[in-house]
């Protein structure tokens, strides 16, 4: 396996740094933009879970916002024995928990707002019904953007894909795709680094057009 | 160009936690704080999240989103370090710990009001200083008075209700307890309501004669 031109060097290389950990103790260290890049890396994720919780857009967004920000007072109590999204995930989970018994609780809100044991169960779902606040707009824009990723990726040369592939689907670490690519950890990483730069290049107009430059 | 390249490329091997320890701060600070950085990180994680779920491709509110949470967790701060400033004045009496370098001194923006609307008084501040003054003056009279008038006598109980009736004449001012009672500086208001007293010596609440009712004056040592 390390035999040939394409020999790793995976002992010899240092553990790398977990970027998860470094930015909560930049974070805890007092730059807040540093939290920003984790809120920006998992929003995504902790509004779909939140979504499976709760119907109403407007609310899943006002629970996630309640989730980071309970993340960012705990900050300091996070001590990196699990990953930081797993703690990240309990945060929402209780958070929405939370937020469903106070809906519940509440006359005014209708029961549209949250969703029901029923709707747990997605095969319960008919045809995957779009949310309540959903825009035709934005699942146009979310549809396109998926349709730009994925042909951008079939135009890429086979080992940038393959590179990106094993890395975003499948979870591998560098040094874990250099063996199954036989190549080494360096090219690894500037193989992912340009299949990146190539779907990024034709997604991003899409992505300035939905929300802006401005960060 | 190159140099962009670099920084990029260091962009992507952060997402994945996979950059060398020497360039870990360097590129961290500038993810945060640069605008094409940002972009480029959100873009990664666009693309490996529409990759692993096209449940993920909506991306019209991550911007808002994210500049939302960055506003409120500002005010956080801010609350934060105003609560912090003023537990710690209360507990040490100074304020003994530096601030942390990123936070803004907000306290001073709650003070700052007050030390506005002072300045803004500060040209009155003669005439009010005067007028303060005399407001003062006046008040500690009316009080010395009263003290004085409450420890005459008890046979004007009823102007007198509230002072404590000794029954011996106070050694009012005496600065040194257990001094010989000293002559009191005479206060003319004071010598009227004393000659007031006077006219109701006899008159005590008692409502009959009760000549064991002295009328305690000044101007000789108590009994």
């Amino acid at each position: 396996m390390t035999s040939g031109p394409g020999k790793t060097d995976v002992t010899e290389e240092p553990p790398a740094p977990d970027s998860d950990r470094a930015l909560v103790e930049r974070t805890v260290a007092g730059d807040q933009r540093a939290y920003e890049l984790l809120v920006i890396k998992y929003q995504r994720r902790i509004q779909r879970l939140i979504g499976r919780m709760v119907r109403d857009v407007d609310l899943v967004e006002d629970i996630a916002q309640e989730t980071f920000i309970r993340a960012y007072r705990a900050l300091h109590q996070f001590r990196g024995d699990a990953q930081f999204y797993t703690w990240l995930y309990r945060i929402a989970v209780n958070t929405a928990k939370k937020a469903l018994m106070d809906l519940k609780r509440d006359p005014t809100v209708s029961e549209a707002a949250w969703r029901t044991s029923d709707d747990e169960d997605e095969t319960s779902r008919p045809g995957n019904e779009p949310t309540t606040d959903e825009t035709p707009e934005s699942l146009l824009a979310a549809k396109e953007i998926g349709a730009v990723v994925n042909a951008a990726m079939e135009a890429l040369p086979p080992d940038l894909r393959e590179a990106v592939i094993l890395r975003e689907i499948e979870g591998l670490s560098y040094e874990e795709i250099a063996v199954a690519m036989n190549c080494p950890i360096g090219t690894v990483r500037s193989r992912i680094f340009r299949a990146r730069e190539a779907v990024s290049a034709r997604i991003r107009p899409l992505l300035e057009k939905q929300g802006g430059k401005r960060w | 160009m190159h140099d962009d390249d670099g920084r990029l490329e260091r962009i992507s091997a952060l997402a994945d936690g996979q950059l060398d320890p020497d360039q870990f701060e360097q590129t961290i600070a500038w993810a945060a704080t640069s605008q094409e950085a940002c972009g480029t990180w959100h873009a990664y994680h666009v693309m490996g999240d529409v990759l692993r779920s096209t449940d993920l491709a909506d991306c019209s509110r991550d911007r808002d989103f994210v500049l939302r949470l960055r506003e409120r967790l500002t005010q956080l701060d801010a609350t934060t370090m105003a609560v912090e400033a003023i537990a710690a004045r209360s507990v040490d009496g100074v304020d003994a710990r530096p601030e942390p370098a990123r936070r803004v001194p907000m306290v001073a923006a709650v003070v700052a009001p007050v030390v506005a609307d002072t300045a803004l008084r500060g040209a009155n501040d003669a005439v009010l200083r005067w007028k303060w003054l005399a407001a003062a003056a006046s008040l500690m009279a009316v009080t010395v008075l009263g003290w004085h008038v409450g420890s005459v006598g008890t046979d004007t109980s009823a102007r007198l209700a509230s002072a404590p009736s000794t029954g011996a004449p106070a050694t009012v001012g005496a600065a040194v307890p257990g001094t010989e009672p000293s002559v009191m500086l005479r206060d003319p208001r004071l010598d009227e309501l004393l000659a007031a007293h006077r006219q109701f010596g006899s008159a005590s609440a008692l409502q009959m004669p009760a000549g064991f009712l002295r009328n305690a004056t000044f101007e000789q040592p108590g009994r």
